[in-house]
């Protein structure tokens, strides 16, 4: 499975940074859920047609050059090893239900990493799209260009009444998961975010750390995404979350503003503890180096201490979990080792940022 | 949030687990995942029509749950159970039963947005006016929803009724 870029090589398109309000969007996401009119849904497949169906998605013909979809790669989920399986997971390119499949799983993904479409999940496909920053729309065009492409050799379940047809009514219609992930630390720090992301359910909105499910994420990090699929346009689904995006965006900054001007020294103190910390430590807990690495993100974000780029700390949001850290160090490492080359990398990583 | 068996990796898994008929949600890291769990895990255990045990008990007694796919063999009332459907097929066998859980789940019962390509656009479509049984059907779904079993044993007497009376031509 070496040959596959994916398992090797630890940085994607999202991680670059950039995009707009890129400071507190970290990336955008868009996920279609897809049927094929001609087989039942994966969960009454058998394997034998599991793997027919996974046959007929390696026949779809590479597509012409520069319309984005030609650098697709085909992985057979059922000939990698589960650890291989779980630094995908890891990485957020295929759900932990599809790792721990005893089924005929596979995995479309181009070099970038911006288009992924997961085959046999809990539907047939799941058409995935990541860019960096705050992209819905981007990330809508390439998930809905792919669809397209798709669609032509797989035709797809779909009903005027209820549109598209997935396995779970949670997502019929539109198929459609539009999600952002937000970096939101004066919100959390101000003891905002619990307000604010409470709200969200009542307007259709679900909020959840990206780490867990818990109300507050490791690391001040949030996941925001639409919960209806259904009677609304993907068009309406998307402007609707990029208005909310905007009012959390609008409040984070605001707040980021008044802690400057009202608490500088707490906030700086707050800052240059963690890089000290950060820049310091031989040992390092994941929970730990989620939260110093947010504050320290914030501080150059804010310029009390010297800037680092986005990517490093985007880089690093990956590197830090611990089967990606046991498959760059080619071992499997205790307890005290994972907390040893976590903090080695996040002084490697800070030090080329000065 | 960490994950609950090692305590020391973020937890990036959910499932829920059922001992003693109480149900239990863990989160557990990756690494966990892969040690102690493996394929008995059922994962994305998120089950929608958990949400509604009394329309599911009213499905029980009334909505004839032995209702079948024909495709799948899916029954109505194993679909209320896992809240997942086994085909796309099931769609038309449940019909109008579907509508109260689109409307809790969603606010709406139909589809707008994008249609394949190919596929006629609903606007080139001449509006198909449903029958009287699909309105009484409709009509039925929400009221059940609504806990308005009054009028839902009228309509479904009526629905009968118009059944019986087509069987009769």
């Amino acid at each position: 499975m070496s040959e596959y870029r994916v398992f090797n090589t630890m940085s994607s398109y999202w991680m670059e940074g950039n995009g707009r309000d890129s400071d507190i969007v970290i990336s955008s996401r868009v996920r279609l859920a897809r049927n094929a009119a001609d087989y039942p849904f994966p969960s009454s497949l058998s394997l034998q047609r599991e793997r027919e169906f996974l046959n007929l998605v390696a026949s779809i013909p590479k597509t012409k050059a520069g319309n984005g979809l030609e650098d697709l790669d085909l992985i057979d989920l059922s000939l990698v090893p589960r650890e291989e399986k779980m630094v995908l997971v890891e990485k957020h390119q295929i759900s932990p239900g599809l790792a721990l499949s005893e089924g005929v799983g596979g995995l479309l993904i181009n070099t970038a990493e911006t288009l992924s479409v997961m085959i046999n999940e809990e539907d047939h496909l799941r058409i995935q799209s990541l860019y960096p920053g705050r992209s819905l729309e981007q990330c809508w065009e390439k998930a809905s260009a792919a669809d397209d492409m798709i669609a032509r050799y797989i035709p797809p379940a779909f009903s005027e009444r209820w549109g598209y047809l997935t396995s779970c009514p949670s997502n019929t219609g539109t198929g459609l998961r539009a999600s952002v992930m937000l970096h939101l630390p004066a919100l959390v720090m101000t003891k905002h975010s619990g307000d604010l992301l409470n709200s969200l359910p009542k307007y259709g909105y679900t909020c959840r750390g990206l780490y867990g499910e818990g109300s507050e994420g490791k690391g001040n990090l949030f996941q925001v995404s639409n919960q209806v699929t259904l009677g609304l346009s993907e068009e309406e689904i998307i402007t609707d979350l990029n208005d909310i995006v905007s009012e959390i965006v609008g409040a984070e900054q605001k707040t980021r503003k008044d802690l400057l001007t009202n608490n500088r020294l707490y906030l700086e103190d707050q800052v240059f503890r963690a890089e000290a910390v950060l820049k310091n430590a031989r040992l390092l807990e994941i929970g730990e180096a989620f939260q110093l690495l947010s504050l320290l993100r914030l501080g150059s974000e804010l310029e009390l201490v010297d800037t680092y780029p986005a990517k490093s700390f985007n880089h690093l949001l990956l590197l830090m979990q611990p089967v990606i850290l046991n498959k760059l160090k080619k071992q499997n490492l205790s307890k005290t080792e994972m907390m040893k080359y976590r903090a080695d990398l996040i002084r490697d990583e800070l030090k080329g940022g000065e | 949030m960490l994950c609950e068996k090692c305590g020391s990796n973020p937890a990036v898994i959910t499932y829920y687990e059922q001992i003693n008929g109480e149900e239990k949600t863990r989160h557990i890291c990756a690494e966990c995942a892969m040690k102690e769990l493996g394929s008995h895990l059922s994962v994305g255990g998120f089950d929608p029509l958990s949400l509604f045990p009394l329309l599911s008990r009213y499905a029980d007694n009334r909505m004839g749950t032995t209702l079948a796919c024909p495709t799948c063999g899916m029954t109505l009332q194993r679909f209320m159970d896992r809240g997942k459907f086994g085909c796309a097929d099931c769609y038309e066998t449940f019909g109008d039963r579907l509508t109260p859980i689109f409307k809790k789940l969603h606010f709406h019962t139909e589809h707008k947005g994008k249609h394949p390509e190919g596929s006629p656009k609903p606007s080139e479509d001449k509006p198909s006016q449903p029958s009287q049984k699909e309105l009484w059907q409709r009509e039925l779904a929400e009221a059940v929803m609504n806990r308005d079993y009054k009028t839902a044993a009228l309509l479904k007497k009526k629905i009968e009724q118009a059944e019986e009376g087509r069987e009769n031509e």
